[in-house]
Protein backbone atom coordinates (compact mmCIF):
# COMPACT_ATOMS: atom_id res chain seq x y z
CA UNK A 1 0.00 0.00 0.00
CA UNK A 2 1.61 3.68 -0.90
CA UNK A 3 1.02 6.45 1.25
CA UNK A 4 3.73 8.67 0.99
CA UNK A 5 2.23 11.23 3.70
CA UNK A 6 1.16 9.23 6.50
CA UNK A 7 2.99 10.23 9.43
CA UNK A 8 3.03 7.84 12.61
CA UNK A 9 4.84 10.00 15.01
CA UNK A 10 1.87 11.66 16.21
CA UNK A 11 0.31 12.47 19.60
CA UNK A 12 -1.55 9.19 21.00
CA UNK A 13 -4.63 11.29 22.31
CA UNK A 14 -5.29 12.99 19.06
CA UNK A 15 -5.58 9.85 16.39
CA UNK A 16 -5.33 11.71 12.82
CA UNK A 17 -5.29 15.25 11.32
CA UNK A 18 -4.83 16.13 7.84
CA UNK A 19 -2.67 19.21 6.74
CA UNK A 20 -3.24 21.01 3.57
CA UNK A 21 -4.05 17.89 1.49
CA UNK A 22 -3.86 18.94 -1.92
CA UNK A 23 -5.10 15.94 -4.92
CA UNK A 24 -6.02 16.27 -8.29
CA UNK A 25 -6.52 14.42 -11.21
CA UNK A 26 -5.24 15.19 -14.30
CA UNK A 27 -6.59 18.88 -14.53
CA UNK A 28 -9.27 18.60 -11.77
CA UNK A 29 -8.85 19.72 -8.60
CA UNK A 30 -10.57 16.99 -6.43
CA UNK A 31 -9.05 18.51 -2.56
CA UNK A 32 -7.99 21.90 -2.23
CA UNK A 33 -5.37 22.57 0.97
CA UNK A 34 -7.85 20.60 3.12
CA UNK A 35 -6.97 20.68 6.45
CA UNK A 36 -8.54 19.03 9.68
CA UNK A 37 -8.09 17.64 13.04
CA UNK A 38 -9.94 14.96 13.76
CA UNK A 39 -10.95 13.61 17.50
CA UNK A 40 -13.59 10.74 18.17
CA UNK A 41 -17.01 10.93 17.11
CA UNK A 42 -18.89 11.00 13.69
CA UNK A 43 -17.89 13.46 11.05
CA UNK A 44 -20.60 13.45 8.08
CA UNK A 45 -19.80 14.27 4.39
CA UNK A 46 -22.93 15.04 2.39
CA UNK A 47 -21.80 16.46 0.06
CA UNK A 48 -22.19 16.50 -3.89
CA UNK A 49 -20.65 13.95 -6.29
CA UNK A 50 -17.66 15.27 -7.37
CA UNK A 51 -16.79 17.27 -4.43
CA UNK A 52 -13.95 14.80 -3.20
CA UNK A 53 -15.41 12.60 -0.58
CA UNK A 54 -14.58 9.60 -1.92
CA UNK A 55 -10.68 10.62 -2.69
CA UNK A 56 -10.51 12.02 0.80
CA UNK A 57 -11.66 8.63 2.40
CA UNK A 58 -9.23 7.02 -0.28
CA UNK A 59 -6.23 8.93 0.91
CA UNK A 60 -7.13 8.59 4.59
CA UNK A 61 -6.72 4.84 4.49
CA UNK A 62 -3.74 4.88 1.95
CA UNK A 63 -5.26 3.98 -1.23
CA UNK A 64 -4.30 7.65 -2.76
CA UNK A 65 -1.06 9.08 -2.40
CA UNK A 66 -1.88 13.05 -1.91
CA UNK A 67 -0.13 15.86 -4.80
CA UNK A 68 1.01 17.83 -1.09
CA UNK A 69 0.27 17.73 1.95
CA UNK A 70 0.36 15.55 4.91
CA UNK A 71 -1.73 12.88 6.67
CA UNK A 72 -0.79 12.48 10.56
CA UNK A 73 -1.78 9.35 12.21
CA UNK A 74 -1.30 7.98 15.96
CA UNK A 75 1.15 5.32 15.77
CA UNK A 76 -0.47 1.62 15.22
CA UNK A 77 -3.82 3.46 13.89
CA UNK A 78 -5.50 0.93 12.47
CA UNK A 79 -8.09 2.41 9.34
CA UNK A 80 -10.14 0.24 7.53
CA UNK A 81 -12.90 1.93 4.65
CA UNK A 82 -15.96 0.19 4.22
CA UNK A 83 -16.18 1.45 0.07
CA UNK A 84 -19.04 1.68 -2.30
CA UNK A 85 -18.81 -1.25 -4.05
CA UNK A 86 -19.23 -4.49 -1.49
CA UNK A 87 -15.88 -5.60 -2.79
CA UNK A 88 -16.73 -9.07 -1.36
CA UNK A 89 -15.13 -12.52 -1.93
CA UNK A 90 -18.39 -13.85 -3.80
CA UNK A 91 -17.26 -17.62 -3.74
CA UNK A 92 -16.53 -17.49 -0.11
CA UNK A 93 -19.17 -18.15 2.83
CA UNK A 94 -20.64 -14.69 4.69
CA UNK A 95 -18.83 -15.52 7.79
CA UNK A 96 -15.34 -16.14 5.78
CA UNK A 97 -16.04 -12.96 4.67
CA UNK A 98 -15.95 -11.48 7.99
CA UNK A 99 -13.34 -13.55 9.73
CA UNK A 100 -10.69 -12.48 6.72
CA UNK A 101 -10.60 -9.17 8.07
CA UNK A 102 -9.96 -10.11 11.77
CA UNK A 103 -6.64 -10.86 12.65
CA UNK A 104 -7.05 -13.87 14.80
CA UNK A 105 -4.80 -16.88 15.97
CA UNK A 106 -5.86 -19.14 18.31
CA UNK A 107 -8.58 -21.22 17.95
CA UNK A 108 -10.59 -19.81 21.05
CA UNK A 109 -10.76 -16.86 19.45
CA UNK A 110 -11.73 -17.45 16.28
CA UNK A 111 -14.49 -19.50 17.71
CA UNK A 112 -15.46 -16.19 19.81
CA UNK A 113 -15.49 -14.11 17.07
CA UNK A 114 -17.40 -16.34 14.97
CA UNK A 115 -20.26 -16.52 17.89
CA UNK A 116 -20.08 -12.71 17.80
CA UNK A 117 -20.49 -12.43 14.04
CA UNK A 118 -23.53 -15.10 14.20
CA UNK A 119 -25.04 -12.28 16.93
CA UNK A 120 -24.33 -9.16 14.69
CA UNK A 121 -25.84 -11.43 11.75
CA UNK A 122 -29.02 -11.83 13.28
CA UNK A 123 -29.13 -8.35 14.06
CA UNK A 124 -28.85 -7.02 10.77
CA UNK A 125 -31.62 -9.47 9.79
CA UNK A 126 -28.88 -12.41 8.04
CA UNK A 127 -29.50 -14.85 10.90
CA UNK A 128 -28.45 -18.38 9.16
CA UNK A 129 -26.74 -16.63 6.34
CA UNK A 130 -23.03 -17.46 7.97
CA UNK A 131 -22.52 -20.27 5.53
CA UNK A 132 -23.98 -19.46 2.41
CA UNK A 133 -21.76 -18.57 -0.72
CA UNK A 134 -21.72 -14.38 -0.73
CA UNK A 135 -23.10 -15.01 -4.56
CA UNK A 136 -26.23 -16.62 -3.27
CA UNK A 137 -27.38 -13.09 -0.88
CA UNK A 138 -29.36 -10.15 -2.79
CA UNK A 139 -27.87 -6.61 -3.34
CA UNK A 140 -29.25 -5.95 0.34
CA UNK A 141 -27.98 -8.69 2.08
CA UNK A 142 -24.36 -8.17 0.99
CA UNK A 143 -23.97 -4.18 1.21
CA UNK A 144 -24.85 -5.59 4.90
CA UNK A 145 -22.17 -7.93 5.10
CA UNK A 146 -19.57 -5.26 3.90
CA UNK A 147 -20.47 -3.32 6.74
CA UNK A 148 -20.09 -6.26 9.26
CA UNK A 149 -16.32 -6.80 7.90
CA UNK A 150 -16.01 -3.39 8.42
CA UNK A 151 -16.77 -2.98 11.88
CA UNK A 152 -15.54 -6.44 13.23
CA UNK A 153 -11.94 -4.95 11.61
CA UNK A 154 -11.87 -3.23 15.02
CA UNK A 155 -10.18 -0.59 13.73
CA UNK A 156 -9.68 2.78 15.11
CA UNK A 157 -10.22 4.76 12.37
CA UNK A 158 -13.19 3.92 10.43
CA UNK A 159 -14.38 4.62 7.04
CA UNK A 160 -18.36 4.79 5.11
CA UNK A 161 -18.58 5.07 1.72
CA UNK A 162 -22.58 5.43 1.63
CA UNK A 163 -22.71 2.76 3.59
CA UNK A 164 -26.43 2.00 3.39
CA UNK A 165 -26.71 2.54 -0.42
CA UNK A 166 -29.13 0.11 -1.55
CA UNK A 167 -31.16 -0.18 1.64
CA UNK A 168 -34.81 0.63 2.79
CA UNK A 169 -35.75 3.33 5.06
CA UNK A 170 -36.49 1.09 7.75
CA UNK A 171 -33.89 -1.08 7.06
CA UNK A 172 -31.25 1.44 7.34
CA UNK A 173 -32.79 2.53 10.82
CA UNK A 174 -32.40 -1.15 11.84
CA UNK A 175 -29.00 -1.27 10.45
CA UNK A 176 -27.51 1.86 11.95
CA UNK A 177 -29.15 0.47 15.70
CA UNK A 178 -26.75 -1.83 15.42
CA UNK A 179 -23.70 -0.19 14.29
CA UNK A 180 -23.95 2.32 17.26
CA UNK A 181 -22.17 0.24 19.88
CA UNK A 182 -18.83 -0.77 17.54
CA UNK A 183 -17.94 2.95 16.85
CA UNK A 184 -17.78 4.50 20.27
CA UNK A 185 -14.22 6.29 20.98
CA UNK A 186 -13.74 5.46 17.41
CA UNK A 187 -13.20 8.47 14.70
CA UNK A 188 -15.87 7.54 12.10
CA UNK A 189 -16.23 9.46 8.37
CA UNK A 190 -19.40 8.40 7.25
CA UNK A 191 -20.11 9.73 3.44
CA UNK A 192 -23.79 9.55 2.13
CA UNK A 193 -26.37 11.91 0.46
CA UNK A 194 -29.17 10.97 2.84
CA UNK A 195 -27.80 13.16 5.68
CA UNK A 196 -31.01 11.89 7.66
CA UNK A 197 -29.50 8.33 8.17
CA UNK A 198 -26.60 9.71 10.62
CA UNK A 199 -29.01 11.52 12.83
CA UNK A 200 -29.88 8.11 14.08
CA UNK A 201 -26.28 7.92 15.04
CA UNK A 202 -26.43 10.70 17.37
CA UNK A 203 -24.30 13.66 17.94
CA UNK A 204 -22.15 13.94 14.42
CA UNK A 205 -19.88 16.54 13.27
CA UNK A 206 -20.74 18.03 9.23
CA UNK A 207 -17.27 18.17 7.40
CA UNK A 208 -16.85 20.01 4.74
CA UNK A 209 -14.29 19.93 1.70
CA UNK B 1 -22.94 -5.74 20.63
CA UNK B 2 -25.92 -5.13 22.54
CA UNK B 3 -28.93 -7.59 21.64
CA UNK B 4 -32.33 -5.49 21.16
CA UNK B 5 -34.88 -7.92 20.73
CA UNK B 6 -37.38 -5.48 19.34
CA UNK B 7 -34.92 -4.96 17.00
CA UNK B 8 -34.10 -8.10 15.75
CA UNK B 9 -38.04 -9.60 15.54
CA UNK B 10 -38.28 -6.46 13.18
CA UNK B 11 -35.49 -6.71 11.29
CA UNK B 12 -36.49 -10.82 10.88
CA UNK B 13 -39.40 -9.54 10.03
CA UNK B 14 -37.99 -7.46 7.08
CA UNK B 15 -35.42 -10.32 6.15
CA UNK B 16 -37.80 -12.55 5.49
CA UNK B 17 -40.03 -9.93 3.08
CA UNK B 18 -36.92 -9.45 1.45
CA UNK B 19 -35.81 -13.27 1.11
CA UNK B 20 -39.68 -13.69 -0.09
CA UNK B 21 -39.32 -10.87 -2.67
CA UNK B 22 -36.04 -11.99 -3.58
CA UNK B 23 -37.01 -15.47 -4.31
CA UNK B 24 -40.11 -14.55 -5.67
CA UNK B 25 -38.27 -12.44 -8.31
CA UNK B 26 -35.87 -15.57 -8.78
CA UNK B 27 -39.50 -18.14 -9.70
CA UNK B 28 -40.40 -15.21 -12.11
CA UNK B 29 -37.27 -15.52 -13.92
CA UNK B 30 -36.85 -19.37 -13.37
CA UNK B 31 -40.60 -19.72 -14.84
CA UNK B 32 -39.34 -17.27 -17.73
CA UNK B 33 -37.04 -19.49 -18.36
CA UNK B 34 -38.99 -22.50 -18.44
CA UNK B 35 -41.34 -21.38 -20.20
CA UNK B 36 -38.89 -19.46 -23.01
CA UNK B 37 -37.74 -23.42 -23.23
CA UNK B 38 -41.24 -24.94 -24.12
CA UNK B 39 -41.74 -26.85 -21.01
CA UNK B 40 -45.24 -26.44 -19.28
CA UNK B 41 -44.52 -26.29 -15.71
CA UNK B 42 -47.07 -25.19 -12.96
CA UNK B 43 -46.19 -22.28 -10.83
CA UNK B 44 -44.22 -22.81 -8.21
CA UNK B 45 -42.95 -26.03 -8.95
CA UNK B 46 -39.90 -24.82 -10.86
CA UNK B 47 -36.39 -25.87 -8.96
CA UNK B 48 -33.23 -24.57 -9.18
CA UNK B 49 -31.72 -28.26 -9.37
CA UNK B 50 -32.00 -30.26 -12.11
CA UNK B 51 -34.80 -32.80 -11.84
CA UNK B 52 -34.48 -37.07 -12.86
CA UNK B 53 -36.00 -36.27 -15.48
CA UNK B 54 -33.51 -33.80 -17.21
CA UNK B 55 -30.85 -35.80 -16.08
CA UNK B 56 -32.08 -38.99 -17.61
CA UNK B 57 -32.83 -37.50 -20.70
CA UNK B 58 -29.57 -36.08 -20.79
CA UNK B 59 -27.83 -39.37 -19.90
CA UNK B 60 -30.14 -41.11 -22.79
CA UNK B 61 -29.24 -38.70 -25.49
CA UNK B 62 -25.18 -38.96 -24.87
CA UNK B 63 -26.10 -43.28 -24.76
CA UNK B 64 -28.19 -42.49 -27.83
CA UNK B 65 -24.97 -40.81 -29.73
CA UNK B 66 -23.03 -43.12 -28.61
CA UNK B 67 -24.56 -46.40 -29.54
CA UNK B 68 -25.13 -44.54 -33.07
CA UNK B 69 -21.73 -44.38 -33.62
CA UNK B 70 -21.21 -48.04 -32.59
CA UNK B 71 -23.62 -48.67 -34.93
CA UNK B 72 -22.21 -46.73 -37.72
CA UNK B 73 -18.59 -48.36 -36.66
CA UNK B 74 -20.26 -52.05 -36.92
CA UNK B 75 -21.88 -51.59 -40.40
CA UNK B 76 -18.61 -49.85 -41.70
CA UNK B 77 -16.36 -53.20 -40.19
CA UNK B 78 -19.24 -55.76 -41.92
CA UNK B 79 -19.07 -53.78 -44.97
CA UNK B 80 -15.03 -53.61 -45.08
CA UNK B 81 -15.19 -56.95 -43.99
CA UNK B 82 -11.43 -57.11 -43.39
CA UNK B 83 -10.25 -56.87 -39.65
CA UNK B 84 -6.48 -55.84 -40.74
CA UNK B 85 -8.10 -52.23 -42.06
CA UNK B 86 -11.01 -52.03 -39.82
CA UNK B 87 -12.01 -54.06 -36.66
CA UNK B 88 -15.23 -54.42 -35.60
CA UNK B 89 -16.34 -52.77 -31.70
CA UNK B 90 -17.51 -56.55 -31.23
CA UNK B 91 -14.50 -57.93 -31.97
CA UNK B 92 -12.34 -54.64 -30.27
CA UNK B 93 -14.26 -55.60 -27.02
CA UNK B 94 -13.37 -59.57 -27.42
CA UNK B 95 -9.61 -58.51 -27.77
CA UNK B 96 -10.19 -56.44 -24.68
CA UNK B 97 -11.35 -59.22 -22.35
CA UNK B 98 -8.15 -61.49 -24.20
CA UNK B 99 -5.84 -59.07 -23.27
CA UNK B 100 -7.18 -58.47 -19.53
CA UNK B 101 -7.06 -61.79 -18.72
CA UNK B 102 -3.03 -61.25 -18.58
CA UNK B 103 -1.24 -59.67 -15.81
CA UNK B 104 0.82 -57.49 -18.50
CA UNK B 105 -2.32 -56.00 -19.59
CA UNK B 106 -2.41 -54.72 -15.91
CA UNK B 107 0.95 -53.93 -15.30
CA UNK B 108 1.12 -51.67 -18.47
CA UNK B 109 -1.67 -49.15 -17.93
CA UNK B 110 -0.36 -49.17 -14.15
CA UNK B 111 2.86 -48.27 -14.82
CA UNK B 112 1.91 -45.81 -17.98
CA UNK B 113 -0.92 -44.37 -15.55
CA UNK B 114 1.52 -43.49 -13.07
CA UNK B 115 4.45 -42.15 -15.41
CA UNK B 116 1.98 -39.76 -17.22
CA UNK B 117 0.46 -38.74 -14.15
CA UNK B 118 3.84 -37.61 -12.35
CA UNK B 119 4.61 -35.49 -15.40
CA UNK B 120 1.08 -33.63 -15.45
CA UNK B 121 1.91 -33.53 -11.03
CA UNK B 122 5.09 -31.90 -11.79
CA UNK B 123 3.92 -29.65 -14.38
CA UNK B 124 1.07 -28.62 -12.28
CA UNK B 125 3.30 -27.88 -9.24
CA UNK B 126 6.43 -26.64 -11.31
CA UNK B 127 4.04 -24.39 -14.14
CA UNK B 128 1.91 -22.84 -10.31
CA UNK B 129 5.17 -21.85 -8.73
CA UNK B 130 6.84 -20.25 -11.54
CA UNK B 131 3.62 -18.51 -12.94
CA UNK B 132 3.26 -16.90 -9.03
CA UNK B 133 6.99 -15.85 -9.12
CA UNK B 134 6.79 -14.66 -12.26
CA UNK B 135 3.74 -12.74 -11.00
CA UNK B 136 5.88 -11.00 -8.43
CA UNK B 137 8.83 -10.73 -10.18
CA UNK B 138 8.65 -8.66 -13.26
CA UNK B 139 12.27 -10.04 -14.01
CA UNK B 140 11.57 -13.88 -13.49
CA UNK B 141 8.68 -13.11 -16.02
CA UNK B 142 10.62 -12.00 -18.58
CA UNK B 143 12.94 -14.22 -18.27
CA UNK B 144 11.00 -17.36 -18.58
CA UNK B 145 8.97 -15.84 -21.20
CA UNK B 146 10.39 -17.02 -24.18
CA UNK B 147 10.87 -20.53 -22.98
CA UNK B 148 7.55 -21.06 -22.19
CA UNK B 149 6.55 -19.72 -25.68
CA UNK B 150 9.23 -22.29 -27.41
CA UNK B 151 7.87 -24.93 -25.18
CA UNK B 152 4.59 -24.02 -26.48
CA UNK B 153 5.29 -23.92 -30.40
CA UNK B 154 8.09 -26.96 -30.33
CA UNK B 155 6.42 -30.11 -31.62
CA UNK B 156 5.98 -33.33 -29.56
CA UNK B 157 7.85 -35.48 -32.17
CA UNK B 158 10.99 -33.03 -32.20
CA UNK B 159 10.96 -33.22 -27.82
CA UNK B 160 10.90 -36.94 -27.85
CA UNK B 161 13.28 -37.29 -30.51
CA UNK B 162 15.39 -34.95 -28.59
CA UNK B 163 14.74 -36.52 -25.28
CA UNK B 164 15.66 -39.95 -26.30
CA UNK B 165 19.29 -38.52 -26.60
CA UNK B 166 19.22 -36.65 -23.09
CA UNK B 167 17.08 -39.21 -20.93
CA UNK B 168 16.28 -43.13 -20.23
CA UNK B 169 13.34 -44.04 -22.01
CA UNK B 170 11.50 -44.93 -18.98
CA UNK B 171 11.35 -41.35 -18.06
CA UNK B 172 10.69 -40.50 -21.79
CA UNK B 173 6.44 -40.27 -21.01
CA UNK B 174 7.14 -38.22 -17.17
CA UNK B 175 8.96 -35.36 -19.63
CA UNK B 176 7.19 -34.99 -22.20
CA UNK B 177 3.66 -35.04 -20.25
CA UNK B 178 6.00 -32.57 -18.06
CA UNK B 179 6.16 -30.32 -21.34
CA UNK B 180 3.19 -30.42 -22.97
CA UNK B 181 1.21 -29.20 -19.55
CA UNK B 182 3.70 -27.15 -18.22
CA UNK B 183 3.03 -24.08 -21.00
CA UNK B 184 -0.59 -24.34 -20.08
CA UNK B 185 -0.69 -24.67 -16.35
CA UNK B 186 1.75 -21.77 -16.13
CA UNK B 187 -0.11 -19.05 -18.87
CA UNK B 188 -3.77 -20.31 -16.82
CA UNK B 189 -2.09 -19.54 -13.61
CA UNK B 190 -0.34 -16.65 -14.67
CA UNK B 191 -3.72 -14.61 -16.54
CA UNK B 192 -5.60 -15.73 -13.44
CA UNK B 193 -2.91 -13.61 -11.20
CA UNK B 194 -2.65 -10.90 -13.71
CA UNK B 195 -6.73 -10.40 -14.22
CA UNK B 196 -7.28 -10.51 -10.26
CA UNK B 197 -9.71 -8.07 -9.24
CA UNK B 198 -8.27 -5.00 -8.48
CA UNK B 199 -11.02 -3.69 -6.16
CA UNK B 200 -10.28 -6.73 -3.79
CA UNK B 201 -6.48 -6.10 -4.14
CA UNK B 202 -7.31 -2.78 -2.67
CA UNK B 203 -10.10 -4.20 -0.01
CA UNK B 204 -7.05 -6.49 1.24
CA UNK B 205 -4.84 -4.07 1.32
CA UNK B 206 -6.71 -1.69 3.55
CA UNK B 207 -7.87 -4.72 6.26
CA UNK B 208 -4.36 -5.78 5.80
CA UNK B 209 -4.77 -9.09 4.35
CA UNK B 210 -1.58 -10.68 3.83
CA UNK B 211 0.68 -13.64 3.51
CA UNK B 212 -0.85 -17.39 2.81
CA UNK B 213 -4.73 -15.21 3.75
CA UNK B 214 -4.27 -13.35 0.88
CA UNK B 215 -2.62 -15.95 -1.22
CA UNK B 216 -5.81 -18.55 -0.51
CA UNK B 217 -8.49 -15.99 -0.23
CA UNK B 218 -8.01 -13.35 -2.78
CA UNK B 219 -5.75 -14.66 -5.54
CA UNK B 220 -6.79 -18.80 -5.34
CA UNK B 221 -10.29 -18.52 -4.86
CA UNK B 222 -10.09 -15.56 -8.25
CA UNK B 223 -7.55 -18.70 -9.68
CA UNK B 224 -9.61 -21.48 -9.32
CA UNK B 225 -11.97 -21.05 -12.35
CA UNK B 226 -9.36 -20.80 -15.31
CA UNK B 227 -6.95 -23.33 -13.30
CA UNK B 228 -10.18 -26.24 -13.35
CA UNK B 229 -9.93 -25.42 -17.52
CA UNK B 230 -6.47 -25.35 -17.98
CA UNK B 231 -5.79 -28.77 -15.81
CA UNK B 232 -8.66 -30.43 -17.83
CA UNK B 233 -6.51 -29.50 -20.91
CA UNK B 234 -3.44 -30.10 -19.62
CA UNK B 235 -4.56 -33.83 -18.48
CA UNK B 236 -5.40 -34.09 -22.30
CA UNK B 237 -1.98 -33.40 -23.70
CA UNK B 238 -0.50 -35.36 -20.85
CA UNK B 239 -2.55 -38.27 -22.29
CA UNK B 240 -1.67 -37.92 -25.92
CA UNK B 241 1.95 -36.63 -25.55
CA UNK B 242 2.61 -39.20 -23.23
CA UNK B 243 1.53 -42.63 -24.89
CA UNK B 244 3.17 -40.60 -28.35
CA UNK B 245 6.55 -40.56 -26.49
CA UNK B 246 5.87 -44.48 -25.20
CA UNK B 247 5.26 -45.42 -28.99
CA UNK B 248 8.57 -44.06 -29.90
CA UNK B 249 10.67 -44.57 -26.49
CA UNK B 250 9.62 -48.10 -25.79
CA UNK B 251 10.19 -48.45 -22.19
CA UNK B 252 8.83 -51.94 -20.92
CA UNK B 253 5.57 -52.58 -19.70
CA UNK B 254 3.75 -49.25 -21.43
CA UNK B 255 0.64 -49.08 -23.24
CA UNK B 256 2.96 -47.16 -25.80
CA UNK B 257 4.95 -50.54 -26.33
CA UNK B 258 1.59 -52.49 -26.70
CA UNK B 259 0.70 -49.97 -29.40
CA UNK B 260 3.94 -50.14 -31.34
CA UNK B 261 3.82 -53.86 -31.42
CA UNK B 262 0.24 -54.09 -32.42
CA UNK B 263 1.49 -51.81 -35.66
CA UNK B 264 4.24 -54.25 -35.72
CA UNK B 265 2.20 -57.36 -36.13
CA UNK B 266 -0.64 -55.97 -38.00
CA UNK B 267 -2.65 -56.72 -34.84
CA UNK B 268 -5.60 -54.17 -35.53
CA UNK B 269 -7.77 -55.70 -32.97
CA UNK B 270 -5.08 -55.12 -30.54
CA UNK B 271 -4.08 -51.88 -31.81
CA UNK B 272 -8.05 -50.79 -31.30
CA UNK B 273 -8.34 -52.24 -27.87
CA UNK B 274 -5.33 -50.88 -26.57
CA UNK B 275 -6.82 -47.58 -27.94
CA UNK B 276 -9.91 -47.52 -26.26
CA UNK B 277 -7.55 -48.41 -23.20
CA UNK B 278 -6.36 -44.99 -23.86
CA UNK B 279 -9.31 -43.22 -24.43
CA UNK B 280 -11.16 -44.96 -20.48
CA UNK B 281 -7.84 -44.17 -18.42
CA UNK B 282 -7.43 -40.67 -19.94
CA UNK B 283 -11.41 -39.84 -18.89
CA UNK B 284 -10.83 -41.13 -16.51
CA UNK B 285 -7.63 -39.70 -15.38
CA UNK B 286 -9.55 -36.39 -16.35
CA UNK B 287 -12.43 -36.75 -13.51
CA UNK B 288 -10.18 -37.58 -10.53
CA UNK B 289 -7.78 -35.11 -11.02
CA UNK B 290 -11.22 -32.93 -11.69
CA UNK B 291 -12.74 -34.08 -8.66
CA UNK B 292 -9.15 -33.71 -6.59
CA UNK B 293 -8.82 -29.95 -7.83
CA UNK B 294 -12.70 -29.22 -7.32
CA UNK B 295 -12.11 -30.97 -3.33
CA UNK B 296 -9.13 -28.95 -3.09
CA UNK B 297 -10.84 -25.90 -3.82
CA UNK B 298 -13.65 -26.55 -1.66
CA UNK B 299 -11.26 -27.15 1.36
CA UNK B 300 -9.94 -23.75 0.26
CA UNK B 301 -12.91 -22.14 0.63
CA UNK B 302 -13.70 -23.76 4.01
CA UNK B 303 -10.21 -22.87 5.80
CA UNK B 304 -10.37 -19.31 5.34
CA UNK B 305 -13.35 -19.33 7.58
Amino acid sequence: MSMNTTNCAYATEQLLEVKNITKSFGNTVVLDDFSYKFERGVYVLSEPSGAGKTTLLRILCGLEVTDSGTVLKAPDTKTVMMFQEDRLLENLSVMANIMLAIQLHSKEQKQSARERIKEALCEVGLEGTENKPVSELSGGQKRRVALLRTLFADADILLFDEPLKGLDEALKQQVIASVKPFIESKIVIWVTHTPEEVKLLGSYTALQL
Amino acid sequence: MAHNPHIKDSISARGSAEKGAASADFSVEKNDQAQSAGQTQGAGRVQGKPTVRKVASSWGARLGALVFWLVVWQIAAVVINQDIVLTSPIQTIQTLFSLAQLREFWVSIGLSLLRIFAGGALAFTVGSLLAFLSFKYKLIKILFEPLISTIKSIPVASFVILLLIWVRTPYLSISISFLMALPIIYIAVLEGLLSTDQQLIEMADVYQIHGWQRIKAIYLSQLMPSLKTATSLAMGFCWKSGIAAEVIGLPAFSIGEHLYNAKVYLDTPALFAWTLVVIVMSALGEKIVMRLVSWAAARLEKSCS
